[in-house]
């Protein structure tokens, strides 16, 4: 395994090429006119620069943007304070037994959600949530804390015991100590948790699909796959609606990238 | 138990409490179900015993295809992501410019929805204008209908979750290969271990927990792909893409045979369980280890 360095470069391009033909194809072809789809190669590029596919993908999606965003920012608020508290509870107030409850917890993380699917939906009819915004928050949160906890336990267990020492001789209670103390300092641990929980949530499919069926809860990445079904063949337009439904994540990813790969990391490799 | 254990429990009580009834809970009532008669719009709680198991294993040759499709696809998936997530993350340690570039491209695909990945695939597929028979075409081989052959389908998916998920597998790896201490390598190359040799008696055993985690994520994605499969083929043609994940969803919510969904779910569950399991006892164990 000797390589030379141009041997190691010439590689890595090679594998470059191979990630980001898919995104580029996906670029050109949503700026395509639908003629030049089937006249030219789906190789070049456009020849004219044609924004039907994005004004047919905008109106067909854009009520899945707001239905999105209005579950997703509030199921990561909310397995983030969830998480956060756990994850202080589980490293800095040991308890007996806290080892136990972190792997009740953490199992949630390995769940194929299949064994959960029929029961959830039974669960939010009989609550009288289906088809209301509160049954995606509420599923998102739940299937959420198993790897916030895992984050901000992680984040925590690295926190010197020393500044809640200190917390305790100034006479705070738990309670102070967690937000006076922890919190400021857990930014960076938070930061972390809202871009993971936010490209997972986001990104979501099969939650969307079986709780998502009103049009007004229903979720982008639901909507993208209906437009598939009604535009079949229009290229241009689905291309524009993937590229849609994946640019909050991508600006998020190539704005945080950093802190995108410690929430992966910080799912995998510690314990 | 003093003031403080009892405000330290409060504070992850809740988190427990909803676990508690989203995991376990929903676990429980999903194994109950399998065991009714429960395969009608209308529910129904009476004793089936195995039936349901039985019936999905012997009635149609649905789930054993599903079987058979999920056991084809699992070792290409989780080997192919994880010795080119090995080989990427090797290039990437050798102290290479634009590392972070690199880094960034590789995973790109993991920030993406499947929806949105599986759509993309289905135009590269294309049998009239892809880019992928664009490709072939330039290289003088015939142009293949990928995901409407029952043979070219799954392959086709393959490599789509392979594209999907490397970046994952590289991004351990190369968090592993980072945390083998430069010693170690330095006096293995003195001992006279160079190249295939160093990777293989050195750097390799060196990197076996990423190889542990990365091998544990995949094959628990790999039961339960489901995203990609919907979106690009919904099982098909013929089935050939088909899986239990795909078959548990469309028995339970698009036929209502609800007590057979619960069986293929809870299949899905304890395979997953074989693999998980060890995994969690093993961290487990250094956790106890450490603290």
């Amino acid at each position: 395994m000797k390589l030379s360095r141009v041997g190691i470069y010439a590689i890595l391009i090679l594998a470059t090429v191979f990630f980001l033909f898919p995104i580029y194809i996906l670029v050109v072809t949503s700026l395509k006119p639908l003629s030049e789809i089937y006249s030219t190669s789906s190789w070049s590029l456009p020849i004219h620069i044609d924004w039907s596919g994005f004004v047919t993908a905008w109106n067909g999606l854009k009520l899945g943007f707001v239905n999105s965003f209005e579950f997703t920012i509030p199921a990561v608020i909310f397995s983030i304070f969830f998480g956060s508290l756990g994850g202080f509870a589980l490293t800095k107030v040991k308890f007996r037994g806290a080892n136990t409850v972190f792997f009740f917890i953490l199992f949630g993380m390995f769940l194929p959600y299949q064994v959960v699917l029929i029961p959830l939906v039974k669960f939010i009819a009989s609550v009288h949530l289906y088809g209301n915004i509160w049954s995606l928050i509420i599923t998102h949160t739940a299937y959420g804390i198993p790897i916030t906890t895992l984050i901000f336990r992680n984040f925590y267990s690295a926190v010197p015991t020393s500044l809640i020492e200190a917390g305790k001789i100034d006479g705070a209670n738990v309670w102070q100590i967690y937000t006076k103390i922890m919190i400021p300092i857990s930014i960076p641990g938070i930061v972390v948790a809202v871009i993971w929980q936010f490209t997972n949530i986001w990104n979501n499919f099969l939650f969307g699909l079986t709780l998502g069926s009103m049009p007004d809860i229903r979720p982008l990445t639901v909507m993208l796959n209906n437009l598939k079904g009604s535009m079949i063949s229009q290229w241009n337009t689905l291309m524009a609606g993937a590229l849609l439904t994946a640019l909050p994540t991508i600006i998020v990813y190539l704005i945080m990238g950093k802190y995108f790969v410690k929430g992966l990391l910080g799912g995998a490799v510690k314990g | 138990m003093n003031k403080k254990s009892l405000a330290s429990i409060s504070f992850v009580l809740p988190s427990v409490i909803i676990v508690g009834v989203f995991v376990y809970a929903f676990i429980a009532w999903t194994v109950a179900v399998s065991f009714t008669n429960w395969n009608t719009l209308l529910p129904n709680w009476s004793f089936a015993g195995f039936s349901n198991y039985t019936s999905i294993f012997t009635n149609n040759l649905r789930f054993r295809m599903d079987l058979i499709n999920n056991l084809t696809f699992t070792p290409f998936f989780v080997l192919g992501s994880m010795i080119l997530g090995f080989f990427l993350a090797s290039l990437l340690d050798k102290g290479v410019k634009f590392e972070s570039f690199f880094r960034t491209v590789f995973l790109l695909p993991m920030a993406i929805s499947l929806v949105v990945s599986g759509t993309i695939w289905v135009w590269l597929y294309d049998p009239a204008n892809g880019a992928v028979d664009a490709l072939l075409k330039l290289i003088g081989l015939p142009a293949i209908n990928w995901l409407g052959n029952m043979s070219f389908a799954l392959p086709a998916i393959i490599i789509a979750t392979i594209w999907q998920y490397t970046g994952f597998t590289t991004s351990i790896y190369l968090a592993g290969l980072r945390g083998i201490p430069k010693e170690i390598i330095e006096a293995a190359k003195l001992d006279g271990a160079h190249g295939f040799r160093l990777y293989w008696n050195i750097i390799i055993p060196m990197v076996q927990s990423s190889t542990v985690t990365a091998f544990v994520l995949m094959i628990q994605l790999s039961l339960q792909m489901f995203d990609i499969i919907w979106v690009m083929t919904s099982g098909g043609p013929a089935f050939a893409t088909d899986m239990p994940a795909v078959y548990m969803f469309i028995a339970a919510f698009k036929q209502n045979f609800v007590a057979q969904g619960a069986a293929i779910a809870v299949i899905i569950f304890l395979l997953t369980l074989v693999v998980v399991i060890p995994y969690l006892l093993t961290v487990g164990k250094i956790t106890e280890e450490e603290s």
